[in-house]
């Protein structure tokens, strides 16, 4: 039995282990941003080589646009002022591509929750040092909304009632870009290891039988089928033949869930369930799993508690990286089944080269990765103790 | 044909010494035969090969004839077996074609992240140390890219004067990612065989490092190489399928299996064959690809559990105690 000391001490363990990680990630995610930054001057072309419309912009004009949005100062001096803006401000600047929107907008919706965190955020460091700042236009539940003017003066602020912010938070949580990927990626991924890892054990349980092979088979073709191809036929089954489901949208019915959702979710759940089923044959023949038979416990407990545990172990170090690319959105599956989430700027920040939406998304990436890497880490310890945090 | 005793003995003894004499190579490439499901990929892949040999004289059509009086016609026995697309190109001879552009994005992006992520896994682990720990820190940052956009990226970097060049830098952009995995593999690898005692057995013979590495490190890493190469592969044939379905893989008039379907799904409702096919080649083409890779796993690392060898093993038994029940029931 573990003495309240010894867990005391764990627990001081853990924290430091996870302030350390945290401190860690700091050069990291600078260095992604300064190597991002330096790809993107490398990259032939600019956001203004091209106008809209596709035809080539006059010299002088792309000086000019260049000129407003600061891309004619040196490099560096660039990147410190996109940094500053993003750490003091969590500006992620003007969209380069799309005049009149913001790469805020973009990815968190224009929406209160983020507005004010920008203002608390001014309110602590001061306006942005650089000479533009970007904001977007008021929204219903922007704070600047609710400012009471006579005559152009401000005289003062209506207060926003709790209603209002559960409001604004749950328009954040179903509305936002950032948060409609989110959504798809967490449906996805209980799929995967609500049928993944049950799949796994199953078939590790019934090792070389027509179960074992069929649950091998069905995966190895999940693996095997591109998601697009599969959501694709998905909706000519689905949706055309049969006309059970919708063949696009998120969030307005719950049979919008199930096809992206599967879509998604088929390569992670195979994936999960041939990674439960390899370990899971590895942890049934250890000598503890023995033990357990052997004191007479029944089959389930032996299953449930002794190798479940450890059979997960192997799958929760590919989840970190899984979750952080689910989480932010598969073009893929936002296109096929027209959701409006993030996952289409993985592509198209870059066929634009819009600069600032590239960093944006390439950030909010890293920071997702990194942050689950480290919830992966500690779940390790979870479920073996004798992974220490070091 | 007659043989006399002394020749069929002469024979079995050769046999039993040639079966004594296997490599690990040879008996890995055994074990890999006896694995239905590889032996299937493998001769699927040999089709495959085939058909990218063939492509340029065996299909029916061309895959940039076009047929105006011909458009988006159903399946039909025998001159357009899998129907042909909006232009009226035949769909089962752009299919052919199409063979090239995965094999070529397996063997060029294999390549790439094989030649790259060795070399930097290799320096690393063998230096080990300090300059290993910021190697990997490095390796670090660079998995911090999603890797779509970090392709797209460097696609767009490097410098393509011709269409072919385009292609081909698609290929490397794809395989670029794969280093980082190649490069942890081997540090790993190299970091474990370091302490070994016949790199200290060559070190004190006088063998110089690139000697280490080349005679003594790589050849014992190679296994480990070949199969997350193998188990790669279907990755890359993904990433250019993903490429070319949102119109940044092959450019259009040369076919690619993805780039026909991303054409067809549009009409999903009215001519489903348009997709369907191409899907089907790119699936199976996986499909063999992760078999192959499974079997070469299970094949050169036999103590995993649940293997072909294993397997096999057991059907054996079970067949012999099938036979010896038979036997019983005979003789009762």
């Amino acid at each position: 039995m573990v003495s309240e000391r010894e867990g005391y001490e764990e627990g001081v363990d853990m924290q430091r282990f996870v302030l350390r990680r945290l401190f860690w990630n700091v050069p990291v995610l600078i260095l992604i941003s300064i190597v991002v930054f330096g790809m993107m001057q490398i990259v032939p072309g600019g956001p203004f080589t091209a106008g809209t419309s596709g035809r080539p912009v006059p010299p002088e004009i792309q000086a000019n646009m260049e000129a407003k949005y600061g891309l004619d100062k040196p490099v560096w001096q660039q990147y410190t002022n996109y940094m500053s803006r993003l750490l003091f401000h969590f500006d992620f600047g003007p969209s380069l591509r799309r005049p009149g929107r913001t790469v805020n907008s973009m990815l968190f919706g224009s929406n209160y929750m983020v507005n004010v965190l920008r203002e608390r955020l001014t309110a602590t460091f001061g306006t942005a040092a650089s000479s533009m700042t970007f904001s977007d236009p008021p929204g219903l539940f922007d704070s600047s909304a609710l400012v009471v003017k006579t005559n152009g003066e401000v005289i003062g602020y209506i207060g926003i009632s709790w209603y209002d912010r559960f409001e604004a938070v749950k328009r954040f949580l179903t509305l936002a870009p950032v948060m409609v990927s989110a959504q798809v990626g967490l449906v996805s991924i209980s799929l995967a290891l609500f049928v993944g890892a049950p799949l796994g054990i199953i078939s590790a349980l019934k090792q070389n039988t027509v179960v074992d092979y069929g649950a091998m088979f069905v995966s190895m073709l999940g693996v095997s089928i591109p998601n697009f191809l599969l959501g694709i036929m998905l909706i000519l089954f689905f949706a055309l033949k049969l006309e059970w489901l919708p063949t696009y949208g998120w969030g307005e019915d719950w049979k919008q869930v199930i096809m992206p959702a599967v879509t998604f979710g088929t390569g992670g759940t195979a994936i999960i369930a041939r990674l439960t089923r390899a370990s899971m044959l590895e942890v049934i023949r250890a000598d503890y799993i023995r033990t357990a038979r052997a004191k007479g416990l029944a089959e389930q407990v032996v299953i449930l508690r002794h190798a479940l545990k450890n059979s997960l172990i192997p799958v929760t170090t590919v989840l970190g990286p899984m979750m952080a690319g689910w989480l932010t959105g598969s073009f893929m599956v936002e296109w096929v089944f027209s959701i409006g989430g993030i996952g289409k700027f993985f592509i198209t920040s870059v066929t634009d080269r819009d600069y600032t939406l590239i960093m944006g998304t390439i950030l909010l990436y890293s920071v997702a990765l990194v942050l689950f890497n480290m919830i992966v880490d500690v779940g390790y310890g979870f479920l073996d103790p004798r992974i220490r945090f070091e | 044909m007659t043989e006399t005793a002394s020749e069929r003995a002469q024979r079995d003894l050769e046999a039993r010494f040639a079966e004594r004499g296997v490599s690990l190579w040879q008996d890995a490439w055994r074990r890999l035969l006896r694995n239905r499901m590889a032996l299937a990929g493998l001769i699927f892949i040999g089709v495959l090969l085939f058909a990218a040999a063939t492509a340029d004289f065996l299909p029916p059509y061309s895959y940039r004839k076009a047929d105006y009086d011909n458009t988006r016609i159903a399946p039909r026995w025998p001159d357009h077996i899998f129907g042909t697309d909006k232009l009226g190109r035949d769909v089962f001879s752009r299919i052919w074609w199409g063979t090239r552009v995965s094999l070529t994005v397996a063997v060029v992006g294999s390549l790439t992240s094989l030649i790259i992520g060795v070399t930097y896994g290799a320096i690393s682990g063998y230096l080990g140390g300090r300059a290993d720990n910021v190697m990997m820190r490095f390796v670090d940052v660079m998995y911090g890219f999603p890797d779509l956009l970090f392709i797209i990226l460097i696609m767009v970097v490097l410098p393509s004067e011709s269409a072919i060049q385009g292609m081909i830098n698609i290929f490397i952009a794809i395989g670029i990612v794969g280093w980082r995995g190649m490069a942890r593999l081997i540090r790993g690898q190299f970091l474990s065989l370091r302490e070994k005692e016949f790199v200290l057995a060559a070190q004190m013979v006088g063998a110089g490092p690139a000697r280490i590495i080349s005679r003594h490190l790589l050849p014992n890493s190679a296994g480990t190489a070949v199969v997350s190469l193998t188990l790669r592969i279907p990755g890359l044939i993904l990433t250019e399928a993903v490429l070319s379905f949102i119109g940044l893989g092959v450019p259009p008039p040369y076919p690619s299996w993805a780039q026909m379907i991303s054409e067809g799904w549009r009409g999903l409702r009215s001519v489903p064959h348009m997709t369907i096919y191409p899907g089907l080649a790119i699936t199976m083409t996986m499909l063999a690809f992760n078999f192959l890779g499974d079997g070469l796993r299970d094949a050169l690392d036999p103590t995993m559990r649940g293997t072909a060898l294993v397997r096999t093993a057991r059907r054996k038994k079970r067949r012999t105690a099938r036979a010896t029940r038979k036997a019983v029931a005979k003789a009762a």
